[in-house]
């Protein structure tokens, strides 16, 4: 497999003043880009190239990529990395000497503009998708938050665009969503603000029944990221593909959460060690939320768009599920978001009283794993919930019904 | 354990709680302490010995039941010794020792271990245990003569027995505010009120303890005490009589509370906490013992889980979330 070593570019392209709160981490000036299949002929050295995730084919919406730069070279990488690489899903290439019209003013990022609108959109998976979801931005509240209330006119105009690109009806917007323990031990700002294209129900178990039916029926567009909004609406007013992306970093269970600016394609590992944090064996690093997020087990895994937090848990917090009795707490339902009695449902799969599970409501759990991470005697109740509905499915499959 | 981050294989979420159930139980025991203090600084020795003979015996039964039964042991969750300890608490300084060995014998068998462990029994083990030694030995348990073998800076008699003797009249001997501060007889830990009320409320903010059942209980009790002094019986002590006295406090915050078996629903908390109210002056006023508490609480374990078991509210109304 080949890949480009290139030449960071983004210093061109002045990104927006820093805000009060944010550490910048600042990117590496040469980094490696492993390059697709579709794309690796098409690249030469001496181009002007962007990585990163494509959000949406639309022109109007354009990129939402980054790692803009010149390929210095290309070589040839083993087989060990390049399955990690291939998380940059796009490589855009075009002609850095087709950009440069001697009378086109040298507006920040309009070459870049100029590049993704003329040039054709390969996907690393040979898939031409309408849209790209941004499923699961489960992003810590303080960035949503931090969002929304500054940049709120930004995000209500990128809604409207956004709306009209892809079409109202494929549209809905939950922000604010973070799956994670509050002080309280509840299951924290499920949904903080939900806006809305169209005037949807404003019920929490409705809002999430949708998201589950979006996934379902892909292309449609989930918004889920505060950040992410604010981000889009920058790129569809400036026509500029987004260079950074905003990551909140956590330290431990319990630690304080740094919010960065990292510039999009930065490797995980690199951004945990710039941060100041140094890993020891054993370490559990999460992507995306400590709740539904996933472990990383491979620090070469870049920054992409859809990166909204990173969180290292020491070896020493990192628990394991046990498969200990039950004591009867009530602290899994009291936390459950939409009030199953998740106690008896778990005691019901594990006894394998599958009807009992489905009659107290199995089926309606929306698997957010706020069980597993409050049960004192660490109980696998997120597992146990998700093998109760497989089992009533296939239940009944068996009896022939649909 | 030696862990490599590549073996490591673990599902979400990827960080738990730290509220475990042992550190409930140590968190517990630590709220009890200053009470159980208290009833040392005031009967010396013999208190200590008690407490110290209660939590042994059922940390000791523990160990045994959980040996005979094959079943992994579980003595360093602390459950063995907060329950000791409350039991030790309710007893009177003078009991002898096998009557503290036979009755954490019953407890832990007839309350913990025959439904496999702790949270599995349906009944409050500490209660089960007061009982059976209540019923059996009266002379020595029972609260009636109160605490005579001993010199105390204030009345030497239970008073909810003098309730039971003399009626109401003796109610003016009793002022609410000596009783908050403790000056009364009964049980080695269960008349420091104001050390229980603040060990529960440091509980209840701390969320170890829900809050809905000792609002609810006292509710109850005060609301069955008006009642049925408004009835005009000449035994039926006031409100504030009831609540400040006997083992309302300690039963309130932390025997009902008993992980095992309180209800899980927050609105069946309020019920089991009413009806533990409402009984207790029931069996207080009417019943042989000066005190009924443990037998109100027994009583209504056994009704509550009829109610308990109810699906959620939200099942009926939502749409079914499918797996992908």
């Amino acid at each position: 497999m080949k890949a480009a070593v290139v030449k960071n570019g983004s210093a061109r392209f002045p990104c927006a003043p820093v805000p009060a709160g944010l550490e910048i981490i600042p990117s590496p000036t040469m980094y490696s880009i492993a390059l697709p299949k579709g794309i690796a002929s098409n690249v030469t050295e001496g181009q002007l190239v962007v990585a990163g995730q494509a959000l949406c084919k639309n022109p109007r919406i354009g990129m939402f990529a980054s790692l803009p730069g010149t390929v210095e070279k290309i070589r040839i990488i083993d087989g060990k990395s390049d399955a990690m690489m291939t998380a940059v899903d796009i490589a855009v290439t075009h002609d850095a000497a087709g950009t440069e019209s001697a009378d086109a003013p040298r507006d920040a990022g309009s070459d870049f503009a100029g590049a993704a609108k003329r040039c054709d959109i390969t996907f690393s998976d040979g898939k031409t998708a309408y849209c790209v979801l941004f499923v699961d931005g489960d992003s810590p509240k303080v960035s949503n938050r931090w969002c929304f209330e500054k940049e709120y006119e930004k995000s209500m105009k990128a809604l409207q665009l956004l709306g009209t690109a892809v079409g109202r009806e494929n549209l809905f917007v939950v922000v604010g969503r973070k799956t994670a323990i509050d002080k309280k031990n509840r299951c924290a700002e499920y949904a903080t603000v939900i806006e809305t294209v169209d005037a949807y129900p404003d019920t929490l178990p409705e809002i999430l029944v949708r998201k589950h039916q979006a996934l379902q029926t892909r292309p449609k567009v989930a918004v889920i990221d505060g950040y992410r909004l604010v981000a889009l609406a920058e790129s569809m007013t400036t026509g500029r593909p987004p260079l950074v992306t905003l990551v909140s970093l956590q330290y431990g269970g319990n630690g304080k959460i740094r919010l960065l600016q990292v510039s999009i394609g930065m490797r995980i590992g690199e951004l945990i060690e710039k941060a100041g944090i140094t890993l020891h064996d054993g370490d559990q690093v999460i992507t995306g939320g400590e709740l539904s997020g996933t472990a990383c087990f491979n620090m070469m895994i870049p920054v992409t768009a859809d990166t909204v937090s990173v969180i290292v848990i020491p070896a020493a917090e990192v628990s394991l599920s046990q498969n200990n009795a039950c004591v009867n707490c009530g602290r899994c339902v009291t936390a459950c978001p939409v009030q199953l009695r998740v106690d008896r449902i778990g005691k019901c799969v594990e006894l394998q009283m599958i009807d009992q599970a489905v009659e107290l409501g199995v089926n309606h759990c929306i698997e957010c794993g706020i069980c597993s991470a409050v049960c004192m005697t660490c109980r696998p109740l997120a597992h146990l919930m998700a093998t109760g509905k497989q089992s009533a499915a296939s239940a009944v499959e068996k009896n022939g019904g649909c | 354990m030696n862990r490599s981050p590549l073996l490591t294989v673990s599902h979400f979420p990827f960080r738990r709680t730290y509220v475990t159930f042992s550190r409930v139980q140590y968190a517990l025991i630590l709220m009890l302490l200053p009470a159980a203090m208290y009833g040392c600084s005031l009967y010396g020795l013999f208190a200590a010995r008690i407490l110290a003979a209660s939590v042994f015996f059922f940390m000791l039964w523990d160990t045994v039941f959980e040996t005979i039964a094959g079943k992994k042991h579980t003595l360093h969750d602390g459950s063995a010794a907060l329950a000791g300890l409350l039991f030790g608490m309710l007893l009177l300084p003078e009991t002898p020792w096998w009557i503290i060995a036979v009755g954490s014998g019953a407890a832990q068998f007839l309350g913990k271990q025959l439904f496999g462990g702790a949270g599995g029994s349906p009944f409050n083990a500490v209660c089960i245990g007061w009982a059976v030694v209540t019923i059996s030995w009266p002379a020595q348990v029972d609260l009636t003569f109160g605490s005579v073998g001993f010199t105390l800076p204030f009345s030497s008699m239970f008073p909810l027995a003098e309730l039971h003797r003399a009626g109401n009249e003796v109610l003016s001997k009793f002022p609410a505010a000596a009783l908050f501060r403790g000056l009364q007889a009964g049980g080695i830990g269960s008349g420091a009120i104001f050390l229980l009320f603040i060990g529960g409320c440091i509980g209840m903010l701390l969320r170890i303890i829900p809050w809905r059942i000792p609002l609810s209980f006292f509710a109850g009790e005060a609301v069955a005490a008006l009642l049925v002094k408004m009835t005009g019986v000449p035994f039926s002590g006031g409100p504030l009589f009831h609540i400040l006295t006997g083992y309302s406090c300690i039963a309130a915050f932390f025997i009902a509370t008993d992980l095992s078996s309180r209800p899980v629903s927050s609105r069946v908390m309020l019920l089991y906490g009413t009806l533990i109210g409402i009984l207790t002056v029931v069996f207080r006023v009417l019943g042989k013992f000066p005190e009924g508490l443990p037998f109100a609480i027994l009583v209504v374990n056994i009704i509550i889980p009829l109610f308990d078991r109810g699906a959620s509210p939200a099942v009926a109304d939502m749409p079914e979330v499918v797996r992908l």
